[in-house]
């Protein structure tokens, strides 16, 4: 696997130089903070907003926040992230061969594996470096404005978003590795979410997709076991590692 | 011993075949010129012997190994410059010069004093700014540094001076000449003259094959004489003077073809016999370019 390791340094010279890794850690941090602040701000909105209500003869009560609010507003802020993430790093290796930028580097002995898999570790490092920092954000505040225990099983509810959203990264590296632009890139994997997401309706094939590791309100409320999703597990892993391997073997037969 | 060897190259894309039955080969040490017109087929040539395209038959071996496709094992032995090369816009020629060095596994002192050397040798020695504000002969100089970066053996230049201007052009080719001390290089272009002015050996590539091989001088001799080319000073007179000199009438000049000093006195005396007055007389030394339009049928 020549060069993987100079490439993989590149990549992550390019997220710097081009502001992304910039842009990615003001991202988390906001998102992170803006869960248990929104969460602490509601009984002082509902208060606000109390006279209007009552004159359309809603009357509202004291209003009381909880932890559970704040993580429901986190998980719920995950998706955004997880789409704006795919958005900046769907042209990540169809903008290396439309505009031939790799070419000197392949004819230097790059090899192709080593090509692929330095962006996909550079994407996966830094999706999980801000998802766990926005975590730890939310956390600390979260733990210190509420004593409550309507929370609970934080860190594994939280792996399950992240195998899902690793899931949805190596997908978008898939349809990567042969597609001509990154509109195509975002569309393939646009595509995919959104048919499981379809298909979940339907009650019961749920616990064997992988948009169920995203329910993550009913496994950290303690409403559904996890141990009742192994099978959706297995296969978000399944089409973890099929997405890796097909892409290797995908943009080795790429023209250049 | 010969650095590249091509034999029996054939590849096509769909219906149209693009080389058929290219052989050649380029000695150490030399400057050879790919000659060719515009999708002849040099830059597929140029791609399957760096591995990135698959020909669909023939044998490529360059220093003795031979070139798969998707395999980039040779390549340690090729430094290579696109027609157009694109690089990180982000980066200086400094840093791009040394991921360069990184991936092909140089040491780090050894990356730092080549790429002085190469910035040097370049003219981008000074040059701090990133490369997205480079100019096209600037990357151009650039892609030279990046392809000897790692002193290759076989440096491979597709069409180095196409899209420059004439001072670019001159830069260019400057380079490529003092670069030859280090390694042997082959050098595509439709630009005949640039090929006379540094190339060691020639091919012409026609129809997917080597039309013509040798050295320039030996091209050159391939045509037994040179040209007449009268221009009469009445128009009319054009098509009566190339019948009484034997040439061919083209717009507005007779071309009498491969004419030697005996027949150009020949020429004068008839000229002077029936009194056709004459803008223009030029006795033309034979050049690559009439070559050219000779081996592609123009």
């Amino acid at each position: 696997m020549n060069g993987f390791s100079p490439f993989l340094k590149k990549e992550f010279f390019e997220l710097y130089r081009k502001g992304r890794l910039l842009l990615f850690g003001i991202l988390f941090v906001f998102f992170g903070i803006e869960a248990p602040a929104l969460a602490k701000l509601t009984p002082a909105l509902f208060k606000l907003m109390s006279d209007e209500f009552e004159q359309q003869g809603v009357i509202v009560k004291d209003v009381t926040s909880t932890a559970a609010v704040s993580w429901d507003q986190f998980f719920g802020n995950l998706p955004v992230i997880l789409i704006v993430f795919v958005i900046v790093f769907a042209s990540s290796v169809t903008s290396e061969f439309s505009s031939g930028s790799i070419i000197p580097l392949l004819t230097k002995g790059l090899s192709r594996t080593a090509f692929m898999l330095s962006k996909l570790t550079s994407a996966l490092i830094t999706w999980s470096a801000g998802l766990w920092l926005c975590f730890g954000i939310t956390y600390a505040y979260t733990a210190y404005y509420w004593k409550d225990d309507s929370v609970q099983s934080l860190i594994p509810t939280l792996l399950l978003w992240w195998l899902f959203s690793v899931m949805v990264i190596c997908l978008m590296y898939f349809f990567a590795s042969f597609a001509q632009t990154h509109i195509q890139v975002m569309i393939g994997t646009g595509c995919v979410v959104f048919v499981m997401s379809v298909i979940g309706v339907a009650d019961p094939v749920k616990k064997y997709l992988p948009s169920t590791l995203t329910d993550s309100m009913n496994f950290c409320t303690g409403a559904q076991s996890i141990s009742t999703i192994i099978p959706a597990i297995v296969i978000t892993t399944l089409v973890t590692v099929c997405s890796v391997v097909f892409s290797l073997v995908l943009i080795g037969k790429r023209k250049v | 011993m010969n650095v590249l060897e091509i034999k029996d190259l054939h590849k096509s894309f769909g219906s149209k075949t693009v080389l058929d039955g290219l052989t050649f080969s380029v000695s150490e040490g030399s400057v050879f010129g790919f000659i060719g017109r515009n999708g002849a087929g040099k830059t597929t040539t140029m791609k399957i012997i760096l591995g990135l395209l698959q020909a669909d038959s023939g044998e490529v071996t360059v220093c003795g190994e031979k070139v798969t496709y998707g395999s980039t094992a040779a390549n340690r032995f090729i430094g290579y410059l696109p027609d157009v090369p694109e690089f990180y816009g982000y980066m200086t020629a400094r840093e791009y010069l040394k991921l360069c060095g990184e991936v092909t596994g140089m040491k780090q002192s050894e990356i730092k004093s080549r790429s002085a050397e190469l910035l040097e040798l370049v003219g981008l020695a000074g040059e701090k700014h990133r490369i997205k504000g480079y100019s096209r002969g600037m990357k151009q100089r650039l892609g030279i540094a990046q392809a000897l970066i790692n002193k290759p053996r076989l440096l491979i230049c597709d069409e180095p001076t196409s899209a420059l201007d004439p001072v670019g052009r001159k830069e260019i080719l400057e380079i490529i000449r003092s670069a030859k001390g280090e390694t042997s290089v082959i050098f595509s272009t439709h630009i005949l003259s640039d090929v006379e002015k540094i190339c060691d050996d020639t091919a012409i590539l026609e129809k997917g094959r080597t039309a013509l091989c040798g050295t320039v001088s030996e091209l050159k001799a391939k045509r037994s004489g040179s040209d007449v080319q009268i221009v009469p000073a009445n128009a009319g007179d054009t098509e009566k003077a190339a019948k009484l000199l034997g040439g061919e009438a083209q717009s507005g000049t007779v071309i009498v073809r491969n004419a030697s000093q005996e027949k150009m006195l020949s020429i004068l005396k008839i000229i002077s016999e029936n009194r056709i007055a004459v803008q223009k007389i030029e006795h033309t030394e034979p050049d690559l370019e009439q070559l050219f339009m000779e081996v592609i049928g123009k």
